[in-house]
């Protein structure tokens, strides 16, 4: 059937009823445009925060992966791997050696790697700069990082050059001739020389090796769910070395993404509720014209395809407007959010990738059809007849009886109940954006508490004493003696101070605990095998050294409070029991509570002390690193044993918590110290002014957001009071005109205002906080309490109030003008 | 001649709370081609409802209605859109004109929903004899009512329908007014060789008929037949 | 990617040659049809009915075709309705005249016999009347004839709406002397209307005619004129009788007459001619009247040339 040409009459409509509706046109494109603008924004933000986030994970890396197995690997494990539907690629990297010295220079540190073809031109090619020449074949060539070249003195060297290195392996150290087959610059800087296959047959070296083999994975798609991290570890069967590392990125990615799928969910929902609601009510304000249209013959069709003109019309410019927006804010705003987002990058270069167009416009324009199909629907179903004698449904009214309560109140109550639909859609549009202020306020002033890792007793300052790391106890120097101890405190801004004694001893071999330590330190940490030294370890317990900590009473007790079974603080004072550091080894603590250590000091007298082992910690404020236990005992009993234990670190606890001039004090004792370079400190109010910092940007793109989507919701709710009083124009009028003055007729819409405010922030109250709560306990890894920023939402309910409030007020003034009241009551006939 | 609209025991009832309205109950009714019909008769007795069957605009509760050969009722939503654009012309007491168009647009509006071709000469010829020729370019809200009415008429006419359906096309205009636009639709419809069936309680205005049928409780009572010679 | 992009040309062509296919499918049928439909026009059949009044070209093509054919068939009808009227009309003059005839034959036998001067006289003067009665009949007959043949032509000019009253108002003057009603005349000479003067001057003159007829001795006809956006009012107001409502609508068709009055002079054409010659002009009349109240009869004549 030929088709009557009869479309451009319906465009023409359309178009004419654009101008016409000229206001409610607009306030719908301004809604399309906020909302693509932040859909634009959101996806860009995605992409920039993916691409650059991959873009620095390579770059840091050294390599374009999502995971890697540590520990060597067997080849069973790495068929597994190559056999898991998830993983794109599989590289494979192994040590070959290490150099020693080369003619010009004896003290290098470049280590010499083989990359298999997988890894070699998938995983790092994106992590180099520059590359010349080709990956070594021969057993005598290597392909030189610049920065290797460099640590070996060779900085002139270039392709099909010789030199002579000596160099490492499991055999011993040799010394052979090799030719550089390429050169290349990475972003990492490594000092690597890439050698061939044989090279590494012949360095005797396994990839099962512990720390010799890597197994480098990529994941098909950039986002990876944790489940399949999970299934991926479980099918490994790793060893007890062996190690399967997920970049923190890619673990975090499905979190972020969520976040941003949520936003742009709420986004379009907002948008959904305004258009359906504009078109809606200006649907059925133009019951009348729709009737008339029929009647003249515009067929049902015809009108619904007039009214999806219409929107077409309106939201191709709401979208372009937004886009255009987008764009123009994208190279101000689109930066802060990624850096926000965890992007440390300097220079951010904004992803406008078409599919980000595409998708944005995608998105928007299915909001945009699937808020105005109903409405079309609806105006094609207006009968004629009915449209003849329309006057609007005022008088619809539900009858009450006689219900209690103030009449202004009852009447502001009818008014707001009497389209329940209407209101719905404009209290769930407001308590949308309200719901999602709260919420990125409250994860926003929870982030500090949430990732910070809080300091050792919630000390305001620890000072470290950078010397006790050196190996040589010569080395070490008594920076925080007792003059300084006063010096600190001479302010008087310091209310008191924890200091952590330490001195080196040596446990010596027994078969009992000692060996069962050692056994599980090597497993865990060592290359070498425990069996290899055990024998040195008998003869010569020295060379496995280990410390010995001093704690106060105050720390004593603190850290007792952590244990699993707390020990009798008697026999810790007096230096019969002890606590151990646990170093991350899987002993469990009631297996070895009645066992017993003993030690002697290192470069003492050997007199051995022995102690009950009360229990272990994990708390590495205690850590110095020896291999035999470190072992923490009460600092009376230390000085007690070793009359000159060094001062390791000191934790300060000010008078009051941020107190910049007590830090000042203590900055300044460590200045004039004799050895101000040697200390080191971890601030809590440094630790702060960079949480803060962070927090400041995210505070403001968050608001940025829900401004807004407050917008759009508040817009929403200005289009349906607008069209509510015109509609009650002449029903106002007739109160008016019947005794009610102004003032109540202000009385009814200030309480139907606060009634709308109400609700919304009702809902707020029971949704809105509900899935704050939810997500807020998803991220709380850390286990802060839950808490509503109060000055936010206090602010935010004042808003919402005024806003709720003026807008009908506004509307009525605007609407009533000076008009008498005849006037009104003609006007709406 | 041809009977062009012709109504069976048509039947129209209408909830109204817990009351079922009879505002048509029987109505045998058929207008001849070129007739000026008159249907007079109270408020409430039924007479818009029957020029709304007539129209096609709403679908009855029993009975048929014939115009211009078709079965009215038979057809859907649709359809009847079609069939009120192509055969039937309104003019209405108030409520005519779509405000966002102009005079002319609106005079048009039948003939392009209908993708039709524009006959200028005819409109034109139309606007000149309705006297709106100046008004062309004006929206509905500038006009008079009296205007308005012409501009209706004037779309009534321009697609050349076969029937042309008033309800008090005079009911919102003064006196002098009314007579001009009854004695105008008068005109045109026979110019045009229009059949024409107006309601009106007035009975000044109903005697310019050439036919007046008298309907009460939605029954016919009276129907006189005058001139039918001409 | 190359794969792709030929199977969606591919898939486009498939798409395109299905499309054409339909069209010219459809462009067919639609043909065919039309030239069934001419066909049977041709041979004067009515159109077989294939609308179903769809939004389709097909469907608006053959509803323009349908009223083509209808108004065909309207205008075969009208001349036959014409040709009816006449031979009609024929019957009428020769049932009209048939009394007079037989009248004057009657009073020219009994003339032939009558040798008494003075009754002579007596039957010349009815004869007179009789002629005059059939001059009278014939010559409205003839009037109305033309009219309702169309032959005459209605030639309109701009002229003073006065003088065509004036020139009426003189003719009915004498009789309405003789009823002893006044009449009287409200009209700016100065308003001009579009018309035809001869016959407008004969339809003002029957409507006068017409109230003197049906007003009492004593009564008053007053004639006003008054102008409105399009047309030109002319109202005759009589004190007689007036007209019941029922019978205001019948007055005006032909050969009517009040029931109450068969005794007046008339034939019941005055109105009649009045009300066609004004439509013939575009214009209307109309009756406004209650029973014992006098009747208010209004001429509508436009004011400016329809063509």
């Amino acid at each position: 059937m030929l088709e009557n040409n009869n479309s451009r009459i319906v465009t023409r409509m359309a178009v004419r009823s654009i101008k016409s509706g000229r206001q409610k046109n607009l306030i719908m494109a301004a809604a399309i445009t906020l909302s693509t603008f932040m859909l634009f924004c959101i996806l860009t933000v995605g992409s920039t925060y993916f691409k650059m986030q991959r873009l620095q994970n390579i770059r840091m890396n050294g390599a374009d992966y999502d995971a890697f197995i540590y520990g060597g690997f067997t080849e069973e494990q790495k068929e597994i791997c190559e056999k898991n539907p998830y993983i794109q690629t599989v590289g494979v990297q192994g040590m070959a050696g290490w150099t020693v010295s080369t003619d010009t220079d004896d003290t290098l540190n470049t280590v010499m790697l083989w990359s298999d073809g997988a890894q070699w031109d998938v995983l790092s090619k994106p992590a180099v700069i520059w590359q010349k020449g080709e990956y070594p074949l021969k057993e005598n060539e290597v392909m030189a990082t610049a920065a290797a070249l460099k640590d070996c003195g060779l900085e002139d060297a270039g392709v099909g050059d010789t030199f002579t290195l000596t160099y490492g392996d499991k055999q011993g150290e040799h010394t052979a001739e090799f030719t550089i087959s390429g050169l290349l610059k990475t972003y990492k800087n490594e000092k690597i020389f890439y050698v061939s296959k044989p090279f590494l047959d012949k360095s005797g070296f396994s990839l099962d090796d512990y720390g010799r083999g890597f197994l480098y994975m990529k994941f098909k798609y950039p986002v990876v769910p944790e489940r399949v991290f999970r299934e991926l570890e479980n099918s490994l069967n790793l060893g007890e070395q062996q190690y399967l590392l997920i970049e923190p990125a890619a673990q975090s990615s499905v979190q972020i993404l969520a976040g941003l799928a949520g936003l742009v969910l709420i986004t379009c929902f907002s948008a959904y509720l305004l258009i359906y609601n504009i078109l809606y009510i200006s649907v059925s304000s133009n019951v009348r014209h729709y009737g008339l249209l029929q009647t003249v013959g515009m067929t049902g069709r015809q009108i619904y395809q007039m009214v999806l003109r219409q929107m077409f019309m309106v939201g191709a410019c709401g979208i372009a407007g937004g886009i255009l927006l987008g764009m123009l804010t994208s190279f101000l705003l689109i930066p802060e959010a990624v850096k926000v987002l965890g992007i440390q990058k300097e220079e951010i270069s904004i992803a406008f990738h078409p599919a980000v167009f595409l998708l944005s416009i995608l998105i928007a324009g299915g909001t945009i059809y699937l808020g105005s199909r109903k409405p079309a629907k609806k105006a094609t179903e207006v009968s004629p007849v009915e449209a003849l004698g329309y006057r609007g449904d005022f008088g619809k009214r539900n009858s009450h009886g006689t219900r209690k309560g103030r009449l202004v109140w009852r009447l502001a109550w009818d008014q707001v109940t009497k389209d329940k639909k209407k209101t719905m859609i404009v209290l769930l549009s407001l308590a949308a954006s309200l719901s999602v202020f709260l919420c990125l306020t409250t994860l926003i002033e929870s982030q500090g508490p949430r990732t910070i890792v809080s300091n050792y007793m919630d000390a305001d300052m620890v000072l470290i004493n950078d010397t006790i790391k050196k190996d040589d106890k010569n080395d070490w120097k008594q920076l925080m003696d007792e003059a300084f101890q006063v010096k600190i405190k001479e302010g008087g801004r310091i209310k008191e101070s924890h200091q952590v004694l330490i001195d080196q001893i040596v446990v010596p071999w027994e078969p009992e605990f000692v060996d069962t330590w050692m056994k599980a330190f090597y497993v865990k940490w060592m290359e070498e095998s425990y069996a290899d030294i055990e024998t040195e370890f008998k003869q010569n317990p020295e060379k496995f050294s280990s410390y010995i900590i001093g704690i106060d009473e105050a720390a004593f007790t603190y850290l007792n409070s952590t244990l699993e079974t707390p020990i009798d603080e008697q026999s810790f004072k007096e230096g019969k029991s002890c606590i151990l550091y646990r170093d991350s080894l899987n002993l469990k603590e009631a297996d070895y509570q009645e066992e017993n250590i003993a030690c002697y000091l290192y470069g003492g007298d050997g007199e051995s002390h022995s102690f009950q082992i009360g229990g272990l910690t994990d708390d590495s404020y205690y850590r110095r690193g020896g291999i035999t236990p470190t072992i923490i005992v009460s600092d009376a009993y230390l000085n007690r044993i070793s009359d000159a234990p060094y001062v390791f670190k000191t934790s300060i606890q000010y008078e009051q918590e941020y107190d910049t001039a007590a830090e000042a004090d203590v900055k300044n004792a460590i200045d004039t110290s004799a050895y101000p370079k040697d200390f080191s400190y971890e601030s809590k109010i440094e630790e702060m002014k960079s949480v803060s910092k962070a927090q400041g940007n995210m505070m403001g793109i968050g608001i940025g957001i829900a401004f807004i989507l407050a917008l759009i919701g508040i817009l929403n709710y200005v289009n349906t009071v607008t069209g509510n009083i015109h509609n009650r124009q002449m029903e106002l009028a007739i109160m008016e005109s019947v005794g009610m003055t102004e003032k109540q007729v202000k009385s009814v819409l200030i309480r139907e205002g606060i009634l709308f405010a109400g609700g919304s922030l009702a809902l707020t109250a029971t949704l809105g906080l509900f899935i704050t709560y939810l997500l807020y306990q998803s991220m709380n890894y850390m286990q802060v309490t839950f808490a509503i920023p109060v000055l936010p939402s206090a602010c935010m309910i004042l808003f919402i109030l005024c806003v709720c409030v003026a807008v009908p007020l506004t509307v009525y003034r605007v609407v009533t003008g000076k008009k008498a009241i005849v006037e009104r009551i003609k006007t709406n006939e | 001649m041809n009977e062009i609209v012709k109504t069976q025991a048509l039947k129209k009832y209408y909830k109204l709370g817990d009351n079922t309205v009879k505002a048509l109950d029987g109505v045998d009714f058929t207008v001849r081609e070129g007739e000026f019909v008159a249907i007079v008769g109270k408020s409430g007795s039924g007479k818009s409802t029957l020029l709304h069957m007539i129209g096609g605009l709403d679908y009855p509760t029993g009975g048929k209605v014939y115009v211009d050969g078709k079965q009215l009722y038979k057809l859907n939503k649709e359809q009847l859109a079609v069939f009120r654009r192509r055969k039937v012309g309104f003019v209405f007491q108030s409520f005519n004109l779509v405000p966002d168009l102009n005079v002319y647009e609106n005079v048009v509006l039948p003939i392009e929903l209908d993708g039709g071709h524009i006959d200028r000469d005819f409109v034109d010829e139309i606007l000149r004899i309705l006297k709106l020729e100046e008004k062309k370019e004006a929206l509905p809200g500038t006009l008079s009512g009296g205007q308005q009415q012409r501009a209706a008429i004037a779309r009534a006419l321009a697609n050349k329908p076969a029937i042309l359906l008033a309800d008090e096309p005079t009911g919102n205009l003064d006196t002098g007014s009314s007579h001009d636009v009854m004695g105008l639709l008068k005109m045109a419809a026979k110019r045009y060789h229009q059949t024409v069936v107006l309601i009106t309680h007035d009975a000044d205005i109903a005697q310019l008929a050439d036919r007046i049928v008298q309907i009460e409780d939605g029954r016919i009572v009276k129907g006189s037949d005058v001139y039918a010679g001409e | 990617m190359a794969e792709i992009i030929a199977v969606l040309c591919l898939i486009a062509v498939a798409v395109m040659w299905h499309r054409i296919r339909m069209l010219k499918k459809d462009i067919y049928s639609f043909s065919d049809r039309l030239e069934q439909c001419l066909d049977a026009m041709i041979s004067g059949q009515d159109i077989e009915n294939f609308g179903e009044l769809k939004d389709s070209l097909w469907d608006k093509i053959y509803e323009k075709l349908r009223k083509l054919d209808h108004m065909w068939l309207g205008q075969n009808q009208y001349n036959q309705e014409e040709k009816r009227q006449i031979k009609e009309l024929i019957s009428d003059i020769s049932h009209q005249t048939k009394t007079p005839i037989a009248n004057i034959k009657m009073y020219l036998e009994i003339l032939e016999n009558e040798e008494d001067a003075a009754r002579r006289t007596e039957f010349l003067g009815h004869l007179k009347g009789q002629t005059e009665k059939l001059d009278f009949l014939l010559q409205s007959l003839v009037k109305m004839s033309r009219l309702e043949t169309g032959i005459i032509e209605i030639s309109k000019q701009a002229a003073r709406i006065y003088e065509t009253l004036g020139r009426s108002a003189a003719s009915i003057v004498p009789k309405a002397e003789q009823k002893g009603i006044s009449l009287f005349a409200d009209c700016d000479e100065r308003l001009m209307a579009v018309y035809d003067k001869k016959w407008t001057e004969e339809a003002v003159f029957n409507i006068l005619d017409n109230a003197v007829k049906y007003t009492p001795s004593g009564g008053s006809i007053h004639i006003t004129v008054s102008v409105q956006e399009f047309f030109t009012k002319i109202s005759i107001k009589d004190s007689g009788k007036g007209i019941a409502r029922e019978r205001q609508a019948q007055i005006f068709g032909r050969f009517y007459r009040e029931p109450e009055v068969h005794d007046e002079e008339g034939i019941g054409v005055g109105l009649y001619l009045a009300r066609k010659i004004i439509t013939l002009q575009n214009g209307y009349i109309e009756v406004v009247s209650e029973p014992g109240k006098g009747a208010d009869f209004q001429i509508y004549l436009p004011n400016e040339a329809i063509s």
